[in-house]
């Protein structure tokens, strides 16, 4: 998926266009949250790569904007997970077809891999969770919290 | 064109980026291993997503040949990873059935490595 280009010609100052790369970086991780529901291989690759663009800009804000590390630390955890799944999503497609126990164990771990993804994402925004100095910083994702990925 | 402070931020956040890309390449040249190769492709995609993030903000320089380092890093890690969880899935009475993909997984690996010295030899010398 293609990064959204971030208009930063009116800008006023570092702080505000670091925030406004954040809002069009982290509005795409939400847009794409859906497959977590759904599981479905591509778009949970979208999500995993939106993850990474989003947590690689605010490592780069953390020196000027410190809540944000957490943020960045669980969008790391959740491209970890997102990133097993996406190897299991590959192997599989390259296993030849008389492996079925190795494919019936492949598939148990992307399964893990995609429940340990949405327990990363729902507790993420709990109350002082690790997404709440994302979303002051944004004024995004807030109603994300009630489940809409399990 | 976003003011001058945001030019210069961004210009500094480049130049980081292309400093430790490049350290990456030094380092992966003279003595490839699989740490030095996701060092290697986690700085060239981090300066690609900069790029993204800020190209109203920098002056223009072209991704073509880092994007197609960064998929040949991609191929290589994709080959090494699943030859590993292969071997950790595999049950040992499809073994015989396995050894021809690991097989394949690990020359596909050693094949992408080559490419991906020759593609450092010409991605970027310059800084942008």
């Amino acid at each position: 998926m293609k990064a959204r280009n971030v208009d930063l010609s009116d800008s006023c100052g570092v702080d505000d266009a670091m925030r406004r790369i954040a809002i069009v970086r982290f509005a795409e991780v939400l847009t794409l949250v859906p497959a977590l529901r759904h599981g479905r291989s591509k778009d949970l690759h979208d999500l995993r790569i939106a993850c990474k663009r989003l947590r690689y800009a605010l490592e780069r804000y953390t020196p000027r904007e410190p809540a944000l590390l957490e943020a960045a630390s669980r969008l790391s955890q959740l491209q970890d997970a997102l990133g097993d799944l996406h190897d299991r999503d590959l192997l599989l497609l390259a296993m030849p077809k008389d492996l079925h126990v190795s494919a019936q164990r492949v598939r148990m771990q992307r399964d893990d891999a995609l429940s340990r993804a949405r327990a990363l994402w729902r507790d993420a925004f709990a109350p002082y969770g690790p997404f709440e100095g994302l979303m002051r910083f944004t004024g995004l994702g807030y109603g994300f919290g009630d489940g809409s990925a399990s | 064109m976003p003011d001058d402070r945001i030019a210069e931020w961004a210009q500094g956040l480049v130049k980081a980026d292309v400093h430790a890309f490049k350290r990456a390449r030094t380092r992966f040249l003279r003595q490839p291993s699989a740490k030095r190769l996701h060092d290697l492709r986690t700085t060239a995609r981090r300066l690609r997503c900069l790029h993204e993030d800020l190209r109203e903000a920098i002056p223009p320089f072209s991704l073509l040949r880092l994007r197609r380092l960064i998929d040949l890093t991609g191929e290589a890690r994709d080959a090494a990873v699943m030859r590993e969880a292969l071997r950790e899935a595999l049950d040992v009475r499809e073994r015989r059935s396995a050894r021809k993909l690991l097989g394949a997984l690990r020359r596909r690996e050693l094949l992408v490595l080559k490419y991906i010295a020759q593609a450092l030899k010409h991605v970027w010398p310059r800084q942008p």
